[in-house]
Order: structure tokens, then C-alpha cells, then sequence
């Protein structure tokens, strides 16, 4: 995964690991559960760079709307995020409470 | 106390109305054609799904071209440290004004103020089968444009603050460019909706 978009990768991943969403459902999702809310072109554009690194799939367009899906290797790469992220949030909290 | 936003910015503020043709050629204009190969038509469909529902907002237009000529031009963008909205947002509208920007170089902020508009002249690039140095005179006249532009002045919109501008360095990856001229685009960082007007700040 590409370090500068951790962020957003994280979170259209974590958006995609209950099932897939087309771009709109993405944003709303999104929006809904971080309470960020990211505009179609940095979606897309994050989109493209899971994609390319494997991340994630698109599958055939539903009417107008095309869903991506996160991939095996996707799932395997959030739950790394993940873990690491709840490391570094525990780390940083005990911390925070020594001092 | 600054007065009303430049001619271009104003027109480009509303532009977010226009029908989607409008808004597809604006797409082509943005985004390299590898990439709108693979999601122009996803972008569209969800831009309009946004735009019936009444959700697409102008930072919204501003997200996709900016991250449209991100793309084209390879720059690096950083979101603004205080907030979690993309904040190069005014990258687009140099980019509109001035078309690539080359050579590398700080941008001059304490030069004279001078409007993106007024310097239209020179927008025009040169051609298919122009040669090298064409190219390098363009590119001459175009860092001489950026560092005349007072981009701190304006970039600014009533509700954004500008807060850096910066040349950075796209080496080779400019659509057109031939190889052998160093192109560069200019990366503006700043704060929208975050802070009130400067003029509301008694500045």
C-alpha cells in the first residue's frame, strides 16, 4: 500500500470489507463510520492505487454504477493495517495516561 | 481588504452547475486518458448520482480536478495538517490559469500582485512537433509568469486561506512535454471553511 494515501486506503478499505459499494455508497459509508468525508476525485483516485496494487477489483457495472470489492490480498493488507494501528493506539494511550 | 475574487476563479466558483457534458470535457482536460480509460465513466456516474441527490458541492469540483491534474502532472499533494479536507484545492485554479507551469523555482511572493487573468498570453503551449527550444522559451516565459504572480494574493477566495505556495518539481511525466524540459507545477496549500474570510479577520 502506498504510505502517502494510508489513510484513505484504510478507510475505502475498511468500507469495502463488509461487501462492495459503488463510488456514491463508498463516500457515504465513509463519511458515516470516520466521520470523513471524501470527494469522488480523491475516491477514485485512491481507488485506482488499491487497484493497481491488487487491493481491490471492480466487477461489472450494475445499471450505471460499477461496486469494487476488496480482494483477498486486500483483506490480508487491512487487517495488517489494522493490528498496527491498534498497537500504535495503545502505545500511544498508555502513554498519554503516564503522563 | 480584498475585493471580488479574479475573473477566471469567479467563473470557475460557479462552474459546478454545468451540465455534464461541460463536465465530462472538463474531466478530459484534468485527468490523463490511461486513467479516464479505466475510471471516467465510474467518476461521472457517481458525480451525477451526487448531483441529483444535491450533494455535490463545489469542494467537491474542486477535489476532482485537483486530483485530476494531480494525476497528469505527478505532483505530490499534502493535505493541510489542521484539517481533514484536501487543501491544495486552489492548485486547480492556477493550473486552469496558467496551463503547466516549468522550471523550478520558488514562487516570488513579495513580487507585485498580479491575476492569474492577467496572463492569459501566455497559456498557449507549444504544439505537436515544436522543437526543444520552443519548448525552453515557453518554459522561460512561464516561470517569469509564476514568480511576477503574488499566488498567496491570488489564489485567495473568500472562506480559504492560502497558507504556502510552492514550485514542485514533475520531472518528465507533463502530457505534451518532450523530454529535455523539466516541468514543474505549483502547489498551493491552504485552509477552506476552516477559517473565516481573511477580511473577517481585520486584515
Amino acid at each position: 500500500m502506498v504510505r502517502a494515501s494510508f489513510d484513505r486506503s484504510v478507510l475505502v478499505l475498511t468500507s469495502l470489507s463488509n461487501g462492495p459499494k459503488h463510488g456514491y455508497a463508498l463516500i457515504l459509508d465513509i463519511e458515516e463510520f470516520s466521520g470523513t468525508r471524501i470527494g469522488p476525485g480523491t475516491l477514485y483516485g485512491c481507488v485506482a492505487v488499491l487497484e493497481k496494487a491488487g487491493l481491490v477489483k471492480a466487477l461489472p457495472l450494475e445499471g450505471r454504477r460499477r461496486p469494487y470489492q476488496i480482494t483477498p490480498k486486500g483483506t490480508r493488507e487491512l487487517r495488517q493495517r489494522l493490528v498496527e494501528s491498534e498497537r500504535i493506539t495503545s502505545v500511544g494511550l498508555a502513554r498519554l495516561a503516564l503522563s | 481588504m480584498r475585493s471580488a475574487l479574479p475573473p477566471r476563479i469567479e467563473k470557475r466558483r460557479t462552474s459546478h452547475t454545468q451540465s455534464p457534458s461541460r463536465l465530462g470535457r472538463l474531466l478530459q482536460k484534468a485527468y490523463p486518458a490511461e486513467w479516464r480509460r479505466h475510471y471516467g465513466r465510474d467518476l461521472i456516474s457517481t458525480i451525477d448520482e451526487m448531483r441529483q441527490l444535491g450533494t455535490f458541492r463545489f469542494v467537491d469540483l474542486i477535489d476532482v480536478v485537483t486530483v485530476g491534474f494531480v494525476e497528469r502532472l505527478g505532483a505530490i499533494v499534502r493535505p493541510h495538517p489542521r484539517t481533514s479536507q484536501t487543501t491544495t484545492a486552489m492548485f486547480v485554479g492556477i493550473v486552469f490559469a496558467l496551463g503547466i507551469v516549468l522550471m523550478p523555482g520558488q514562487v516570488d511572493t513579495s513580487s507585485q500582485a498580479k491575476t492569474p487573468s492577467e496572463h492569459t498570453s501566455l497559456r498557449s503551449a507549444p504544439g505537436t512537433g515544436a522543437t526543444l527550444a520552443q519548448w525552453q522559451a515557453y518554459a522561460a516565459k512561464q516561470r517569469a509568469t509564476v514568480q511576477s504572480v503574488n499566488w498567496l494574493t491570488a489564489v485567495s477566495s473568500p472562506g480559504c486561506t492560502v497558507t504556502s505556495a510552492t514550485v514542485a518539481p514533475i520531472d518528465g511525466t507533463a502530457p505534451g512535454v518532450p523530454s529535455g524540459v523539466v516541468t514543474d507545477g505549483v502547489v498551493i496549500e491552504g485552509r477552506c471553511g476552516a477559517a473565516p474570510p481573511r477580511s473577517d479577520r481585520g486584515s
